[in-house]
């Protein structure tokens, strides 16, 4: 039987402990978790405990030699890693979980056990490199996903609207030809990467899309950017799987960003892009987002459009502050 | 390698000096040592600082884009006072956002530096120095020589 939504998450195994000042924490996790009650979705939801994954999966995607320097790192005690990122003893074992949700989300999907998957891990992943941490992030989660995949021979979308560039999957995937990795984010803010005019490596011309934004780019121009930028570049990719890092940062209320977005513009978002892709086959991986109000009301909004549930907490927003970076993205992608 | 072959390969100062700072005590060093270096050699001195996406002020770690024209102050103002004292000295500082190795490298390829100055903050107890050191990464991977600032003593 197949379930509308599969959650892989491990908010009670979560021993990635960050100080009291972070606000990437425990509780934004539960936050996010928060909204699939609060759409009215846990009938339609089951949850499943991930296991971590191996080592040679997280390989796929990263350095092997940082893998194992990571491990000796949280069992020798952790520490900073740069002024953003902290790793702790239980850092270790909760960051290989959440790249483990992510390769079980596959896997669910793949034996048709349920529409769409939801991998809510911490701590968040883009912006690991392939070798090294970095901006919260230890291991890239969306990244292990998309490379197992495309190391199966699967042609992989990733969708990034997180609000900071994710610099980790583009320089994992920048000369892959069978991953295409699309970002909206705001420029100029952390981590300064994610170039309009970077569209992907000499072995893999257009498979790296950037749309950097002002602050304060409202819902309207990330759906323009979608429909008028992101629709025909994925569908030229034509993908057999679509991985969405979804970071909920851009929200209005996020203390990390200047973002406008409300709950719905993320729904509107989601429902477009899982259009883009064959039933079964879009799953969700949780990056940032550190306001817990707009987390819950986030997520819920996102899952509940995919699973056709009219749950809007808040209206979509406009404001066409942003619309030429889609102009100049149309042009540089030669889009008419 | 003759020496005469030595000295025409030899990249070492044809372009200004970067020097990462954030702030510490470690920087304050070495950005002193980039200042006298620059003098003595007849380079400007660029100074740099990688803005997070946490940012320390005043001994509490606050959200960098809320506090962005207050830390660009912070930089010109108290972080490189040092620097109008050394008479003659040309230098500039900016902000940039991003990891604090990844900003110190792309500066000083952008410019074509001719020595990069950081300070060897250590963090964390990794003892090869692969994890979290912006010297580790700037030594290993920048296209010009560099010079590592002990902490004091």
């Amino acid at each position: 039987m197949t379930t509308p939504l599969l959650v892989f998450s491990a908010p009670d195994l979560d021993a990635h402990v960050t100080p009291g000042w972070h606000p990437e924490n425990q509780a934004r996790l539960n936050a996010a978790l928060a909204g699939i009650a609060e759409a009215g979705l846990s009938d339609a939801a089951q949850w499943r405990v991930p296991e971590q994954a191996s080592v040679e999966a997280i390989g796929l995607a990263h350095d092997p030699a940082y893998v194992d320097a990571l491990k000796r790192f949280c069992e020798a005690g952790g520490g900073e890693l740069d002024p953003d990122t902290i790793a702790t003893p239980g850092s270790w074992e909760t960051a290989r979980r959440a790249a483990g949700a992510v390769l079980e989300s596959i896997a669910a999907l793949e034996a048709g056990e349920c529409d769409f998957a939801f991998s809510a891990g911490r701590p968040p992943g883009h912006h690991a490199v392939r070798d090294q941490a970095m901006g919260f992030c230890l291991i890239n989660n969306a990244a292990v996903g998309a490379a197992h995949l495309a190391h199966a021979g699967h042609k992989v979308a990733i969708f990034d609207w997180d609000v900071h560039h994710g610099n980790g999957t583009q320089d994992i995937f920048y000369n892959n030809p069978n991953v295409l990795y699309v970002s909206t984010h705001e420029s100029p803010l952390y981590p300064g990467t994610g170039r309009i005019s970077e569209t992907g490596g000499p072995d893999a011309p257009r498979t790296n899309l950037n749309l950097p934004l002002p602050a304060g780019t409202r819902g309207d121009v990330y759906r323009a950017a979608f429909d008028a930028v992101i629709a025909p570049v994925v569908s030229e990719f034509a993908p057999d799987w679509l991985i969405i890092s979804a970071g909920f940062d851009g929200h209005r209320a996020d203390p990390l960003a200047g973002m406008e977005l409300t709950a719905a513009d993320f729904a509107d978002l989601a429902v477009r892009a899982a259009g883009l892709v064959s039933p079964q086959r879009t799953l969700l991986v949780l990056e940032g987002g550190y306001s817990p109000e707009a987390l819950t009301m986030s997520v819920g909004a996102t899952l509940a459009s995919l699973l056709g549930t009219n749950y809007r907490p808040e209206a979509a927003s406009t404001g066409e502050i942003g619309l030429p970076t889609i102009a100049a993205a149309r042009q540089i992608w030669d889009l008419h | 390698m003759g020496s005469g072959e030595r000295s025409q390969s030899w990249p070492l100062l044809v372009g200004p000096i970067v020097v990462g700072v954030d702030g510490s005590a470690n920087a304050e060093r070495a950005l002193a040592v980039a200042a006298r270096l620059a003098r003595a050699l007849d380079v400007e001195v660029r100074v740099v600082h990688a803005l997070g996406m946490m940012t320390t002020i005043a001994g509490h770690k606050v959200p960098s884009h809320e506090h962005r024209s207050e830390i660009e102050q912070r930089l010109g103002e108290q972080w490189c006072a040092s620097l109008d004292s050394v008479e003659g000295l040309r230098w500039s500082a900016e902000l940039r956002d991003g990891n604090p190795a990844e900003v110190v490298l792309h500066l000083a390829a952008e410019i074509g530096a001719g020595m990069i100055v950081v300070g060897a903050r250590g963090v964390g107890v990794d003892p090869d120095l692969m994890l979290g050191s912006t010297s580790y990464h700037v030594v290993h991977h920048g296209g010009c020589p560099t010079v590592v600032v002990p902490p004091g003593r």
